[in-house]
């Protein structure tokens, strides 16, 4: 086992993104939003390197990743994924693979981490992965205006599923 | 992607794999002889030095900051030597060991981050950390122990391990109490015993031959190891102050790639040099502490006394420097955290004035140089950052000659993986340089 896990709430919550690429920096907003709003959320942080997220959580707990998007989705829009199968990751990672891989201030990308994880057995009891489409992802601070308006629904998603 | 007709092979890797940005690598043999090869950078050029003209000299730690999400502290200790030096200020002697005790944290989450999920994989045969994980789960686990104490160091003196917050021109904005710095004693000391058992595991690997001619260009250290100060060693020889150097070291423009290349001007041949880990090691065994050195001599790389400078002039068997490397940060580290006295006041009042500042630092990947012409209200009028992967980069291409060279009799495909590890040997990142890896070899 990885050393040093510590304790931690029921439901632990992490932003995964650069909040200096525009609409890559929702992640970090949202996740600090919910943290604020509801107690029983546990916020390990946000603007870190992936792989830095497998010594913050313990194997009991249940995780909630928000990190954002460029599928070809409606700005805006949000998905919920459960990563309950080591198969559904194994699938995701070697698609990501195949292309070319992408500048990322995250070191190794959130799926190369939770692969990782899976490996060392030190994934979480539950991992729910929320991904909210981005418009732009270019150098500078700041959301686009239909990133910012997808804030309370993505807010009320997480409380949500804290009481669910 | 490899193409082969008779007398041409071609290699083109479109996409580096492990490196941090985006890059390629293209390598044409002919007659079994190395006709092209070029290292492209393709990242889009980033435009920091034009941005930080009309900014505030105390705006640069943050700004620059931004330019590295593996290396941002020292981009801060850079930025701010050389604000420090334009304005005549010395920073306390608590300052530069509070200052000295973050770089250690980055280069043991750099250094883990490369030996561990980058380089490692190389070594396997296997693609990618995940893989490695499923071969040697013990060794991931450790490596990610080392890079958390790394980070660990790093948001308890510079607020946060990505784009730390804590560091200002004279000092830093909030001194760390020595209660939360005396805490890092413990997970250092794990991290010491993860850190030689690294060297004992990088040093089983078995490494491809390839002896190297470099001109080695690193700091000398002021009585220790280098990282945030001293004057530049070109070669065994000769040193020179931080501003000589920069004054040395000539960039340009190649068609193919969004980085600038450097050389150093009256050097021999054409001017190429390296900096990193096999520049600090062969300048400054001597400096390293004895443990350090011990593990250096068990890992066949000689430096047993002080005496004895060792060089090693095999860039694959850099992984086994940069884990004596984190030999040495861990016992730095654990040295500055038992002395640590919060520095009161965190920062010297530093007033502007007109004139050029130089700042020189040891980046995990090598020298970091960053230059700030301000007036005389402290506006800056003129920046310059050579980060040490546009150094790096005519010597990377000169290993790729000679890996080909060296590996001819390989399949393409063994040829290409050998070419893309001879780039990881050096660690580059190509986010800093890009002002840049896919591979590309041609054989004929």
């Amino acid at each position: 086992m990885m050393g040093g896990c510590e304790v931690y709430g029921s439901v632990a919550l992490a932003g995964v993104g650069n909040p200096y690429r525009h609409d890559d920096g929702i992640g970090c907003t949202v996740t600090a939003l919910a943290a604020d709003a509801c107690a029983e959320l546990y916020y390990l942080g946000s603007f870190l390197q992936p792989i830095d997220l497998l010594g913050r959580w313990n194997t009991t707990q249940e995780v909630v990743l928000v990190d954002a998007m460029c599928s070809g989705a409606t700005p805006g829009s949000i998905i919920e994924v459960e990563i309950d199968t080591a198969e559904f990751i194994s699938s995701i990672v070697h698609r990501s693979i195949s292309r070319p891989p992408l500048s990322s201030s995250h070191g190794l990308g959130i799926l190369e981490a939770l692969s990782i994880a899976r490996e060392l057995d030190v994934l979480p009891a539950r991992l729910l992965l929320i991904g909210i489409e981005g418009a732009d992802f270019s150098e500078g601070v700041g959301l686009s205006e239909e990133v910012k308006k997808s804030i309370p629904q993505a807010v009320d998603l997480i409380v949500s599923l804290v009481r669910r | 992607m490899t193409h082969n007709h008779h007398e041409e092979r071609v290699f083109s890797i479109d996409g580096l794999a492990r490196v941090e940005g985006e890059g390629s690598l293209h390598l044409r043999l002919r007659n079994d002889h190395v006709e092209q090869v070029s290292l492209e950078i393709f990242e889009p050029p980033r435009f920091f030095e034009a941005f930080l003209r009309g900014r505030d000299f105390t705006e640069v730690p943050d700004i620059t900051a931004r330019i590295c999400g593996i290396c941002p502290v020292a981009y801060q200790l850079s930025s701010t030597a050389a604000m420090e030096s334009a304005c005549g200020v010395e920073v306390s002697q608590q300052v530069a060991a509070a200052r000295r005790l973050l770089y250690c944290g980055e280069w043991l989450q750099s250094h883990a981050l490369h030996v561990y999920l980058l380089h490692a994989p190389d070594f396997f045969g296997v693609d990618d950390a995940v893989q490695l994980a499923r071969l040697d789960r013990e060794a991931v686990e450790r490596g990610l122990r080392i890079k958390r104490t790394g980070n660990l160091i790093m948001e308890t003196i510079g607020g946060r391990a990505v784009h730390p917050v804590n560091v200002a021109v004279g000092g830093f904005h909030r001194s760390p109490t020595r209660s939360e710095v005396i805490s890092l004693a413990e997970p250092l000391r794990r991290a010491l015993d993860d850190a030689l058992d690294t060297v004992d595991w990088v040093s089983s690997f078995d490494f491809p031959e390839l002896e190297r001619e470099y001109l080695f260009v690193a700091l000398r250290g002021n009585g220790s190891y280098p990282m945030e100060s001293g004057n530049v060693a070109l070669g065994e020889g000769l040193q020179v102050t931080a501003r000589d150097f920069e004054a040395l070291v000539i960039e340009e423009q190649v068609e193919y790639s969004t980085a600038l290349h450097a050389r150093l001007k009256g050097a021999a041949g054409d001017g190429s040099y390296l900096t990193g880990p096999l520049a600090r090691f062969a300048l400054n065994a001597d400096l390293l502490t004895p443990l350090a050195r011990q593990a250096a001599h068990s890992a066949g790389m000689g430096a047993t006394t002080a005496e004895a400078l060792s060089r090693c002039n095999n860039p694959f068997r850099s992984i086994i420097v940069r884990a004596i490397e984190m030999v040495f940060a861990c016992e730095e580290g654990l040295r500055l955290v038992e002395s640590y006295e919060p520095p009161d006041p965190p920062a010297v009042t530093v007033e502007p004035r007109a004139g050029t500042g130089v700042g020189i630092t040891e980046a995990p990947r090598g020298l970091l140089l960053h230059r700030y012409d301000i007036d005389e209200r402290g506006i800056i009028q003129m920046a310059r950052i050579v980060p040490p992967t546009s150094q790096n980069q005519s010597t990377i291409e000169s290993d790729l000659v000679a890996v080909a060279q060296e590996g001819i009799q390989l399949s393409d495909e063994e040829l290409g993986w050998r070419l893309e590890q001879a780039v990881r040997n050096h660690d580059p990142c190509i986010s800093c340089s890009a002002h840049f890896l896919n591979v590309t070899l041609e054989r004929g």
